[in-house]
């Protein structure tokens, strides 16, 4: 598999627990971590709109993903009461509890991996890179529980503007 | 606003306030989401020492909030505890009409 989400986490783990990890180890610890849950995502929706053969339409759609609308989405996600509009497309009024923790990991996950790429002026703890690599297996395992058709709604809509409202 | 009222760990990513009345605004928000910290920490039940807010911009140029945690030497703060403060922190901040997002950041004493 040429992107395997899975063994991306592994690196992750491997990066931030070793005793040795150095500044280095432990940002790209974190990157990882996120971009472990930024493929997962990318993988399960162009497996299920396109399908598994990897070809150009495969990789188009792959990369068609942009990280800030992703992003913006978990952020109307991460609430008690969803607007209308999400309401509407993902077929819920309320978020389920799996549906608020996926999207609260990602956009932890996303700032996470933001700081550890792009900040030099602070050290990447090892304890902070610890816990979100952790967040980064949850947030994975919580998509997972999220029945396949909301899980299509979300991913649909990190794709493309939500339908506008009659 | 100097680099002083910054928590150490969030300068490279603030963006100063641009009008004196966002100045007053965010410090007296800051003030009260100082204790939601500690009562999200306390939820969540996590170990703190210390907590330190501000204010700035994230990944995606939205404005949000840093939530700077410091816990004790040689803890550790699993996913799902991280994940719970966050959820806490969230609906603290929702119910006051906090709309900014909320992030952590964890360091030890």
């Amino acid at each position: 598999v040429p992107i395997d989400p899975a063994e991306w986490l592994i690196t992750a783990q491997h990066l931030v627990t070793s005793p040795d990890a150095s500044e280095a180890d432990l940002r790209r610890g974190v990157s990882t971590a996120y971009y472990a849950v930024f493929h997962e995502l990318l993988k399960m929706a162009t497996e299920r709109f396109i399908g598994t053969r990897r070809d150009t339409p495969y990789r188009t759609l792959y990369r068609a993903f942009d990280h800030t609308r992703m992003k913006r989405m978990c952020d109307d996600l991460n609430v008690q009461d969803l607007k209308r509009s999400y309401a509407n497309a993902i077929g819920l009024s309320r978020p389920s509890d799996d549906i608020r923790e996926f999207a609260r990991g990602f956009a932890e996950l996303q700032q996470g991996r933001h700081e550890a790429d792009y900040n030099p002026v602070v050290a990447q703890s090892k304890v902070d890179s610890f816990s979100l690599v952790q967040l980064a297996e949850n947030t994975i395992g919580a998509f997972h529980r999220i029945p396949q058709q909301h899980q299509n709604a979300i991913l649909l809509y990190m794709l493309t503007e939500m339908p506008k409202q009659n | 606003m100097s680099d002083a009222d910054y928590p150490i760990g969030y300068t490279a990513t603030l963006a100063a306030p641009q009008q004196p009345q966002m100045l007053s605004a965010s410090v007296t928000i800051g003030v009260n989401l100082r204790e939601i910290a500690i009562e999200a920490a306390r939820a969540a039940q996590m170990n703190i020492h210390d907590v330190t807010v501000d204010m700035g911009r994230d990944a995606s140029d939205e404005a949000a909030y840093f939530f700077n945690f410091r816990i004790p030497q040689g803890e550790q703060v699993t996913g799902t505890t991280r994940s719970k403060l966050l959820g806490e922190l969230r609906d603290r901040m929702l119910a006051r009409s906090i709309a900014e997002y909320p992030y952590v950041k964890l360091t030890s004493s």
